[in-house]
């Protein structure tokens, strides 16, 4: 694995805990490898602060990078320099660039402006909704309205209008020509091309019920569960029965190593069907690497005391 | 920790005084960040507990046969574990009792911030500055930051690990502005 990815991977927490302390050694000892963990550090929150990470992941930057004092003033400052180098605050011209060789504006090469039609192309077919008016046209208003609306994205319809009379038709039409590329704002700078909405997917999580043993002081755990997660698995849950448990809510941790807590969870027993009341621990696969884990559930005793009630180790691993 | 523990400190950080204060800085700054990257409460404290216990163990006569790195990461390590115990016991007692939310400290505003790390950047050399500001430019810049290397003939990684030191300087500017 590469240093970057390495490193990244070790900010995010989604290294075993051998490899989180091979990677600590390492940045303790070698001064370039910590450097450049902080300036993937400086990126990660650069790009949460864009905007630019998926929900989850940027969670994830924002609970383990920005969740101390620290982490907050080193986001405002990604920030910040994001805007002052994007010149959204600046007040005065930016400094003459770097001395390098100048290139051709990148939108006079054809190549690149029909990379850009296409771009708007995609982008019209598969986003949003608009009305166009044109004037000179008596004969006809084209209309783009959305059409019923499927499970992702929305798609457009031209309605054409005789003059006084109801829509001629309702089947969907393209767009004849594409829109003329839109003017250069920044010589040095790729227009962003955004990609059509994918269809929503509509994701079943993968269930695991857990037959964690029932603690009585002093027991030593025995049994190890294990759970395969299948590859490209997005959601589990993990399932764990309270039946004989008397408690109206429960905290469920799952630990790491000794005494890592590595997820947890306050959570309150549901029921179904015919089945006794269970806890439904739901989390992105992501968020639970291969490893071995310790589940303990937590709940009131009857003298109102938090007790651990069950607990048992899982194995995790991936594929299949 | 007692004078004669800081020396024996130092002296095993290096024979030279000035060059062994240089190594605990950098020791000192680098666990800091890894109790920061464990999502630990108070790094600089656990820091300071980590050179303690090396310090009083090192007074005492104790050899450290590892790499001085590696004997401050094992007691480091020992710190964290030691942290993370009390913290799960403190999590399940607070979460037994009715406790006020935490009220989160003041912050600085978004205005004074900016005006901060502007006055900082206009402090920058020029050469400095412009780098900076085009490594930051732009939405989505993997590409832009790919050029800017090859414009000035290093690889990526280097270039990440430049603009960082310049962002490390324009940091300690920035929060040293925001403390008066």
């Amino acid at each position: 694995m590469r240093d970057h990815e390495l490193v990244r991977r070790f900010l995010l927490g989604e290294l075993r805990e051998t490899k989180t302390e091979r990677v600590e050694k390492r940045l303790l000892e070698d001064d370039v490898f910590f450097d450049l963990c902080e300036a993937v550090e400086a990126e990660l929150l650069e790009a949460a602060a864009r905007g630019e990470l998926a929900p989850a992941e940027r969670d994830r930057v924002l609970k383990r990078l920005a969740s101390s004092p620290q982490g907050r003033a080193r986001l405002a400052l990604a920030r910040g320099l994001a805007e002052l180098a994007d010149g959204k605050t600046r007040t005065e011209p930016l400094p003459a660039p770097l001395p390098f060789r100048r290139r051709a504006a990148l939108t006079a090469r054809p190549a690149v402006r029909w990379a850009i039609a296409a771009g708007l192309l995609v982008l019209l077919g598969g986003t949003g909704t608009w009305v166009l008016f044109h004037p000179g046209d008596g004969d006809r208003i084209v209309q783009q309205e959305p059409a019923q609306k499927t499970t992702g994205g929305e798609h457009l319809k031209i309605i054409k209008h005789k003059k006084g009379g109801a829509p001629a038709s309702t089947t969907p039409v393209e767009d004849e020509t594409p829109p003329p590329p839109p003017p250069p704002r920044d010589r040095d700078r790729i227009v962003k091309q955004t990609e059509p909405e994918k269809p929503a997917v509509d994701v079943k999580p993968v269930i695991f019920e857990l037959s964690l043993l029932t603690r009585r002081s002093g027991e030593e755990l025995t049994q190890i569960e294990k759970i395969q997660i299948p590859s490209g698995t997005e959601h589990i849950e993990l399932h764990v029965d309270v039946t004989f448990a008397d408690s109206s809510s429960y905290d469920v941790v799952v630990m790491r190593g000794d005494e890592e807590i590595f997820r947890e969870s306050h959570l309150e027993p549901t029921s179904k069907d015919d089945r006794g009341p269970f806890l439904v621990f739901d989390l992105p696969a992501s968020d639970l690497p291969a490893g071995r884990y310790r589940v303990d559930v937590y709940g009131k005793s009857a003298d109102g005391n938090q007790e651990r009630i069950k607990s048992g180790e899982i194995e995790v691993t991936e594929g299949g | 920790m007692t004078p004669e523990e800081l020396d024996a400190l130092l002296a095993s950080l290096h024979p030279d005084r000035e060059q062994a204060a240089e190594m605990y800085e950098t020791i000192r700054r680098k666990l800091i960040r890894l109790f920061e990257w464990r999502g630990c409460e108070s790094p600089e404290d656990l820091t300071d507990e980590t050179f303690n216990r090396v310090a009083r163990r090192l007074s005492e006569g104790v050899e450290v046969r590892s790499s001085n790195f590696g004997y401050f990461y094992g007691v480091a390590h020992l710190v964290y574990k030691e942290v993370r115990r009390r913290a799960a016991r403190e999590q399940r007692a607070l979460e037994g009792g009715e406790w006020p939310p935490r009220q989160p400290e003041e912050e600085p505003e978004d205005d004074r911030r900016l005006a901060c790390l502007r006055r900082c950047l206009d402090q920058l050399p020029p050469d400095q500055k412009n780098l900076l500001l085009r490594y930051h430019q732009g939405e989505s810049n993997i590409r832009n930051r790919k050029d800017l290397s090859r414009e000035l003939g290093i690889p990526i990684n280097a270039l990440r690990i430049r603009v960082h030191r310049v962002r490390r300087k324009l940091e300690s500017c920035v929060r040293d502005c925001l403390g008066r």
